[in-house]
């Protein structure tokens, strides 16, 4: 089954508005909403109501032809309005659209719990695939006949998303693929496909019912295919050369000849171990108790599980001390390790008021890394990994993950944007060297650079412009002029000729002068 | 009595048995570097330095002037330099891959953020493991440095000292010998005269950069190592970042005299 939420973005906001459901006459009178998120070409709309659709606005056109479509609304331009309004009546006017930016999170989340919400149906219910999902698809095989057969599971559904606020449009077919389809592109708001016959209810709709990608789609109307029936008279195996593996695929699924992958929403039992006090506690060493009783209950329940804890939230209930966050490199189920990190976080926190209770809860676990023992290891053999993961720990709780760095060179051409600092503790990505200049160029920049250049002041200029005396000491050679023109995107062309000066006294240091203001900086130094 | 003895034959001490089961190990890792040394298989990667447990300062020239030609794992070593931006750090840095090899995370405690690790990379270092440490204030940079020279995972621990107290020095010291890395301290030249902890100490001296001689000339004088009375060791070095070379100077024989010169 397919259940399909129209315009899900815009169901979900006014579902989620404060009140009783407005009458008929009301949702006459409610503003046109239009929805728009950042696409290739800016801000785009993405999703609009049909009220919206009356002043010409439609999804995909960028944000500022919507507000060029609307009037320009002025002290007096208003007062005009009223009076006009006062005087006829009769008139309904336009109502001005109300612009709103996407949150595809808050839909995803929200769709996600309605269809745990479904579990009362089926036990299986899941999204459908895709960045913004906006079906549910629900496993009904042996659960119909519990709510009347698949009409009555189907109206029930309907009924009850109605008192939500929420309308669908629900589709039960053999395929995932197909009940997709017809529930979009059908003409009935429920649709039961008899066993065997999607093929004959797919013929009629169009191509987009397969869930194609747009260039596919294109490709089609290029060539006059319109509905899927039209599509199943091209010779089959010309199909995957001519548009592409998926297409073929999309079909075969659609018309019940090919497995797909549906992966199901599942709820997830809270890992978390809690201990209330008879009375508010403030005392420390009573609280790191509690923490590391706390802490053995909840690696005991990890350990039946055979995983590692990855984050944990200490919560100091009753109390306005704000909860310890533990976030590790990687899950471990290492009792001394956590208990030493969370002894690093809760010195240096303060205890105003008495704490009720503490609730310790594992947010995100892990599996931990095993490796296989060779033949005569021993405990010291190759700890360096472990402890490697454990000095990032204590660094990251001390200093900040934000100070605990690795760096990676980026193409930037610019020097201050060359290097990228990037947590330990969040995602590891590759190293990427591509654009990276060569190696003998990578030797010729300074080990330390300065995040903002420093205005440089030179003594005396040679008869060619290059400086002769700086920092009171003689120019000896220099090297360059090293040309860098970039970062027109950022703002003001970045124009500048690099140096390096070598000054009598051994000192190197990495200059440059902007072509523009003919100003001297300081960047860098050899150290 | 002559029982006693085969008894104690057949059955080694504990310190015998775990000396067998180390070398069996070895003999098991079979491709390992130390393996491969220890049983007389040189590495075209392992210098001779490397291959007696001591580690390279990845400048033949400098390892010359150390009694065991190398420094020792859990070694802090100063860089004394009378100012900034003398290039001692491309000289630190030729010490960096061969510690990296043991132990292959590299900790630069940067409190103000200015590392920049393209120099590094163009000498031949990776920065994948790189632990770029910024510490707020005094006190964590202190506890960073010494939890990165504890760590056995740390190979290098790089940090930029200008004032610390001597207590300070000495935890490092203790850290370093427990976690098996190598501390590189650069500190100004004045600190020359006070006492250290350090196990090696050099001093840097930039010589007048020549107009006719590409790169820079720089003076390295060892002041003090540990096993070894001073002797006022030093030698010079040509830095060159366009070809990636560090040469030794090559000192011109001593000037006979004319007379001499002329078969006089």
């Amino acid at each position: 089954m397919c259940v399909w939420f129209p315009r899900w973005p815009l169901q979900r906001l006014r579902a989620e508005r404060p009140g009783p459901e407005p009458e008929p006459e009301q949702a006459a009178a409610e503003p046109p909403f239009v929805i728009f998120a950042e696409g290739r070409r800016g801000f785009q709309v993405t999703v609009c109501s049909s009220e919206a659709e009356l002043w010409g606005i439609h999804p995909g056109m960028p944000l500022g032809e919507v507000r060029s479509l609307l009037p320009v609304r002025s002290t007096a331009a208003q007062r005009s309005s009223h009076r006009n309004r006062q005087k006829n009546r009769v008139d309904k006017p336009l109502l001005r659209p109300v612009l709103k930016r996407a949150d595809p999170v808050a839909d995803r989340l929200r769709l996600q719990e309605l269809a745990h919400w479904c579990h009362q149906y089926t036990p299986l219910a899941g999204l459908e695939e895709g960045a913004t999902p906006e079906s549910i698809w629900l496993d009904i095989s042996g659960s119909e006949s519990l709510f009347g057969g698949e009409r009555g599971l189907a109206e029930r559904l309907q009924l009850e998303f109605a008192r939500q606020r929420i309308q669908i449009r629900v589709a039960i077919a053999d395929s995932w693929g197909a009940a997709w389809g017809i529930s979009h592109f059908g003409e009935a708001e429920i649709a039961l496909v008899p066993a065997g016959q999607q093929a004959a209810w797919l013929g009629p709709l169009p191509v987009a019912a397969l869930r194609i990608s747009e260039t596919v789609r294109e490709s089609l109307q290029k060539l006059d295919v319109v509905t899927i029936a039209e599509l199943q008279r091209l010779p089959r195996t010309s199909l995957p050369s001519r548009f592409g593996k998926e297409l073929l695929s999309r079909l075969d699924q659609a018309l019940g000849g090919a497995a797909e992958l549906l992966q199901a929403e599942r709820l997830v039992e809270p890992l978390l171990t809690e201990w209330p006090f008879e009375e508010p506690v403030t005392d420390r060493q009573t609280l790191d108790h509690v923490c590391e009783v706390l802490l053995e209950r909840l690696l005991v329940i990890l350990e039946e599980r055979r995983v590692g804890l990855q984050e944990l939230v200490c919560h100091w209930l009753g109390s306005t001390t704000e909860p310890t966050r533990l976030r590790l490199l990687q899950p471990t189920t290492q009792k001394r390790h956590l208990l030493e990190l969370l002894r690093l976080q809760n010195e240096r926190r303060l205890f105003h008021t008495g704490v009720h209770g503490v609730r310790m809860e594992a947010v995100e676990i892990g599996l931990p890394s095993i490796r296989q023992r060779t033949l005569f290891a021993d405990e010291a053999d190759d700890p360096q990994p472990q402890a490697l993961a454990e000095l990032v720990d204590r660094l990251s709780v001390r200093l900040s993950p934000q100070r605990v760095l690795r760096l990676q060179l980026t193409a930037d051409p610019q020097p201050e944007f060359a290097c990228q600092a990037v947590p330990w503790l969040a995602q590891q990505k590759p190293l990427e060297l591509e654009g990276i200049p060569p190696l003998s160029r990578l030797r010729c920049r300074p080990s330390r650079l300065f995040s903002t250049p420093q205005p440089l002041v030179v003594q005396a200029f040679s008869r060619d412009g290059l400086p002769r005396q700086v920092n009171h000491s003689s120019v000896v050679r220099v090297g360059g002029p090293e040309r860098i023109e970039t970062g027109w995107w950022r703002g003001p062309d970045t124009k500048r000729d690099y140096y390096r000066l070598d000054l009598a006294n051994g000192v190197s240091l990495w200059v440059f002068v902007d072509r523009d203001s003919r100003c001297w900086f300081l960047h860098g130094l050899f150290t | 009595m002559q029982e006693n003895e085969l008894l104690a034959e057949a059955s080694p001490n504990p310190t015998q048995r775990a000396e067998t089961l180390h070398a069996l190990r070895q003999i098991c890792r079979g491709t390992s570097i130390r393996g491969a040394s220890s049983r007389g298989i040189s590495s075209p990667f392992t210098t001779q330095t490397e291959s007696r447990g001591r580690l390279s300062t990845g400048l033949p020239a400098l390892d010359a002037l150390l009694p065991e030609r190398g420094i020792e794992p859990g070694w802090l070593v100063e860089w004394l330099a009378p100012v900034e931006g003398c290039g001692v750090s491309v000289l630190a840095l030729q010490g960096v891959r061969p510690a990296l090899a043991r132990q292959p995370v590299w900790a630069v405690v940067d409190g103000m953020g200015e590392f920049h690790p393209a120099a590094a990379l163009g000498w031949g270092i990776s920065i994948e493991m790189l632990l770029w440490l910024r510490p707020a204030s005094v006190a964590d940079t202190a506890w960073t440095v010494e939890q990165c020279l504890r760590c056995p995972a740390v190979g290098v621990t790089w940090i930029q000292a200008d004032r610390l107290p001597e207590r300070v020095l000495q935890r490092w010291k203790i850290a370093a010998e427990a976690g098996g890395g190598i501390g590189v301290l650069f500190r100004p030249a004045t600190a020359a005269r006070q006492a250290s902890w350090a196990d090696l100490r050099w001093l840097v001296q930039p010589r007048p950069t020549l107009a006719h001689v590409e790169g820079k000339r720089i003076r390295v004088e060892l002041l003090s190592c540990r096993g070894r009375c001073h002797e006022g060791g030093a030698v010079e070095l040509d830095v060159c970042d366009a070809t990636g070379d560090v040469r030794l100077v090559s000192s011109l024989a001593t000037a006979t005299s004319p007379r001499r010169a002329a078969g006089a």
